[in-house]
């Protein structure tokens, strides 16, 4: 290897014949588009232990930050979870919060005369740490008290994990001492007490899980958690003056304590490439899964060339390939052989936004007439590539309660088939009969007579982001289809740089007095959804969550608003309740129509088809996929 | 001299002074609200009371209330401690995160300066003593190729050619991840990995290089005091080298300066091919991710290096030619 090395540097020194040895290669025939599916490499035998090493090729950069309370990204995240298990409350394959056996010996929830709900944990003795540390009940409480503690907070954290506990405002703020809604029972049992404010809610097992920290780690020895009685407390030494700089060291550390399948055993600044070798001591995820795969290799690709790492076996998967001419090349790289994919669509969606208190976007049959004169299909098929699909309402493909619900969504929702008709007959609705003078509309734009007796012209104001290929697509099939002007409407483009398309969605008066007029009807952004579905803050009709931004569609209807509510003040049991009320929120959603949403991609995941079992979908991270899968050499 | 030097600095402060009120005006005109994005994540999950609470906090932290001429009366005040303030992006110190693309750029630049300079003195001196020989004619067809060929493609080449259909050096990257050996067999991995790059840096610059090399030699060997050289018998050698050579240095000597400062600069089409954690990259990656602190940090240092390139070139030009020496 090394031989070959100093011969290949050497080569580097003569590198000026190369673009004639480059230029003699042999041009690729094109692709042909198949359709989305899955295609799996034969089976092989598993293995009984960790064997192998896989390369994750990822095109976000790795920033060395191993926590996500300081807003980390990505890719960062995926190695957060790797090296992060042992969740009293985890995820299923479909995106559903379970109770991890394997970790809590008893979970008991009793429901108290104030309303709030307090859920009581007991771990399991025998869990440890990667080095061989034993977990206790301590640990648990230890992080729902590091990331809530006014000294994370104080440095730029997000000390927000206890939220919904009683006292937390407090907490946090370092208002008291205990957190009250915080107990250390003893060592191996520990309660959280949801506040009656915070309650019922659907996604209750969401809001009291909790992993273990090893608070010294964050800290020093010296540093305690104690409980008297009233909640659990930091000692007194525990202080952001202490522990500042412990704080910014220890987000970036490696070696780091590890309860997850996977410990950091090292990162690369220079390259941006962490390694991760599994952890012995982890004993499964909810259903007992062990990892099988020994090494893991996190490094930063390009766009341009991820496919050709993953052809030089640079790299064993590219995950989340969402544009049509990179699918295209993958596909082409599987028939070759040596490789395989696996598709899954996208919980979430590109989508035009509209902003519904002003202009002729205020009325719903405006923005129901322009759903009618886009064909989404065709506007879905020519962004993706033929790698996406249309969905009509708020929801992901992926996602459990809409497959649940899909056939009685189906008949209810409307998909706005494209229509010039129905479109010209919901503008006649909506009273833009008129033409510029006043009279019957025949021709031009059309225009509406206002109460105050002013006219109204169908012209929407439409902010888009500079060197943005939907806003491109737009422009073609939606601003310069000449079916929209035959219906009597305009748009106008303005391009903007993202951050003052923000500024302007969110009538932010704080960075200049023009944004908080109300300037523009219609956005073109991109959403995505969690598996914890909580849309309550979305669509407020309370005047000051809409001063503050909550409410960016700037909707005001009392039905969504109650609906959006409605549907996560149920009862977690309450499966089909849960399921019903999304139902009722999607169809009214659906009707006044926010948002059209334009394509939702169907991401493909490439691999080296020395992978077995790779199964995925978008709920899922990184580490579920490689808990999972197997090397077969 | 001193005199002169003692002015320059002087005139380099004034300078530097200008383009860092400039320079922080200008980025903090751009819109955009630091403290919301931070909330961004947490917004649906919180109260609006409690909302408006971190927001304001979150203002108070960054400084973001305070009049401009303040705000830039304390960024002045920490820069020129060399704190330049927290990066938004990787929320630690600017000069911290700064540090490890800087190593990789110097470390890259070093030996893509040191070989484009090898390559180029040598050939742009044969060239012109050969002038209008075949050797040259092909040099000449050849260099123009280089610099009239975009790095993005000669990158795209050169990853097909070498790394996808050879397979003799990786796609991208700066070491084999997991990789354990001696200091010299990592030092050689690292060399193996950035032999792509390096040879795409080196070809991207031997173009004008060498023609500029070539022409200033062929200006020297033209003039009269060569033909006295050559007239008094001295070998071709000392002619070259001691009597046109030197000669031509002179229009040479601010190219070569600028040359050796770029060692701090990155390559952006290079590194983001390659994907190499250098400046280049990382100054984008800070404009685009508004990271400003960071794009200000970097841009600062590149003013005092390029004042201090003028200043280092006006000097060297008192160094070969004795005629514009100051103060004699």
């Amino acid at each position: 290897m090394m031989k070959r090395k100093n011969l290949v540097i050497l080569l580097a020194l003569i590198m000026a014949l190369s673009i004639v040895v480059s230029a003699c290669s042999p041009s690729e025939e094109p692709a042909v588009t198949p359709e989305p599916a899955t295609e799996s490499p034969a089976e092989a035998p598993k293995p009984t232990s960790p064997t192998g090493e896989v390369t994750i090729g990822n095109t976000t950069e790795l920033s060395g930050d191993w926590i996500p309370y300081w807003q980390n990204n990505a890719a960062d995240y995926d190695i957060y979870n790797m090296i992060t298990g042992y969740g009293t409350v985890e995820l299923t394959f479909d995106g559903e919060y379970v109770i991890n056996e394997l970790v809590v010996d008893k979970h008991e929830v009793t429901e108290n005369e104030d309303g709030s709900k307090t859920h009581i944990w007991t771990i399991k003795d025998g869990l440890t740490y990667a080095d061989g540390t034993p977990i206790t009940a301590y640990d648990y409480v230890s992080t729902i008290m590091l990331w809530s503690s006014p000294a994370v907070g104080d440095n730029g954290a997000t000390n927000d994990y206890g939220y919904e506990f009683k006292g937390w405002k407090d907490f946090s703020k370092g208002t008291t001492k205990e957190f009250t809604g915080v107990r250390l029972l003893d060592e191996m049992t520990y309660s959280v007490t949801i506040a009656a404010d915070s309650l019922p809610y659907y996604f209750e097992l969401a809001l009291v899980s909790a992993v273990p920290t090893d608070i010294t780690f964050w800290s020093d020895d010296t540093v305690e958690i104690k409980d008297d009685g009233n909640g659990a407390y930091f000692s007194d030494n525990f202080t952001l003056e202490k522990f500042s700089a412990r704080f910014d060291a220890a987000r970036r550390e490696v070696p780091r304590p590890s309860t997850g399948p996977y410990v950091l055993e090292s990162y690369d600044e220079a390259s941006k490439t962490a390694v991760l070798k599994v952890n012995d001591k982890f004993i499964g995820n909810f259903e007992g899964q062990k990892p099988l795969i020994e090494t893991v290799i996190y490094k930063k690709v390009n766009q341009e060339t991820a496919l050709d790492e993953l052809s030089t076996g640079s790299v064993d998967i590219l995950s989340g390939m969402a544009s049509g001419d990179e699918i295209t090349a993958g596909l082409d790289l599987v028939d070759k052989g040596g490789f395989a994919y696996a598709s899954y669509p996208r919980a979430g969606y590109g989508k035009l936004m509209f902003q519904c208190d002003f202009g002729p976007t205020q009325f719903m049959e405006v923005r129901q007439a322009i759903a009618h004169l886009l064909d989404r299909n065709d506007f879905a098929k020519a962004f993706t590539g033929g790698f996406g699909s249309v969905v009509n309402g708020p929801y992901g493909e992926s996602m459990w309660f809409y497959q649940e619900t899909k056939a009685e969504l189906n008949e209810r929702l409307n998909a706005y088939p494209y229509s010039l008709e129905e479109a010209v007959k919901l503008l006649e609705q909506a009273g833009f009969t008129l033409d510029e003078n006043g009279n019957p509309y025949e021709s031009g734009i059309r225009h509406k007579k206002m109460e105050d007796g002013s006219l109204m012209p169908l012209v929407i104001e439409w902010a888009s982001s500079e060197k943005n290929a939907v806003s491109d697509l737009l422009v073609v099939k939606l601003q310069e289809n000449p079916d929209l002007a035959a219906a009597g409407i305009k748009i106008n483009q303005t391009v903007m740089t993202f951050t003052e398309l923000l500024n302007y969605m969110y009538r932010d008066a704080t960075q200049d007095p023009k944004y908080e007029v109300p300037t523009f009807g219609m956005y073109n952004l991109a959403t995505n959804y969690t598996p914890r579905y909580d849309l309550s803050k979305t669509y407020p009709i309370d005047p000051d969550m809409v001063a503050q931004g909550y409410n960016t569609n700037f909707l005001l209807d009392e039905q969504l608003d109650k609906l959006s509510k409605e549907m996560v003040l149920v009862d977690p049991q309450d499966r089909e309740g849960f399921k019903v009320k999304f139902v009722d929120f999607v169809d009214r959603w659906n009707e006044l129509l926010p948002d059209v949403p334009l394509y939702s991609n169907i991401y493909h995941d490439f691999y080296n088809d020395k992978i077995k079992d790779y199964k995925v979908n978008n709920l899922m991270e990184m580490v579920d996929v490689l808990l999972y899968a197997y090397v077969a050499e | 001299m001193a005199k002169y030097i003692s002015k320059r600095i002087l005139y380099m402060i004034f300078i530097f002074f200008i383009m860092s009120l400039l320079l922080f005006f200008l980025y903090n005109l751009i819109p955009g609200d630091p403290a919301r994005a931070e909330l961004e994540g947490v917004k649906t999950k919180i109260t609006p009371e409690e909302y408006q609470y971190r927001y304001e906090q979150a203002r108070i932290r960054m400084g973001l209330d305070d009049p401009l001429i303040i705000r830039y009366a304390k960024w002045l005040g920490g820069t020129l401690k060399l704190d330049f303030g927290m990066s938004q992006v990787y929320k630690q110190p600017v000069a911290t995160v700064i540090k490890q693309p800087m190593k990789n750029t110097i470390f890259i630049n070093i030996f893509a300066v040191g070989l484009a300079l090898a390559i180029t003195i040598p050939l742009g001196i044969y060239c012109a003593v050969k002038r209008n020989s075949l050797f040259d004619k092909l040099i000449q067809v050849l260099t123009i190729v280089g610099y009239s060929l975009p790095t993005f493609i000669i990158s795209l080449l050169f990853i097909f050619a070498f790394a996808v259909k050879l397979e003799w050096f990786p796609v991208s990257g700066m070491a084999t991840p997991n990789f354990t050996g001696s200091s010299l067999e990592v030092f050689k991995d690292k060399l193996w990995y950035l032999a792509l790059p390096l040879g795409v840096m080196t070809i991207g610059s031997l173009g004008g290089l060498t023609r500029y090399i070539r022409a200033a030699m062929s200006d020297a060997l033209s003039m009269d005091y060569i033909k006295t050289a050559r007239a008094k018998g001295l070998t071709e050698k000392v002619v070259i080298f001691s009597h046109a050579w030197r000669n031509a240095l002179l229009p040479i000597i601010t190219l070569l300066i600028g040359w050796l400062i770029s060692v701090f600069s990155g390559s952006l089409v290079v590194e983001s091919m390659f994907n190499l954690n250098g400046m280049g990259k990382f100054y984008i990656n800070a404009l685009t991710s508004q990271d400003y602190n960071v794009a200000l940090a970097i841009q600062l240092f590149y003013i005092v290096i390029a004042l201090l390139g003028n200043l280092i070139t006006d000097l060297s030009y008192g160094l070969v030619d004795p005629r514009v020496r100051v103060n004699k």
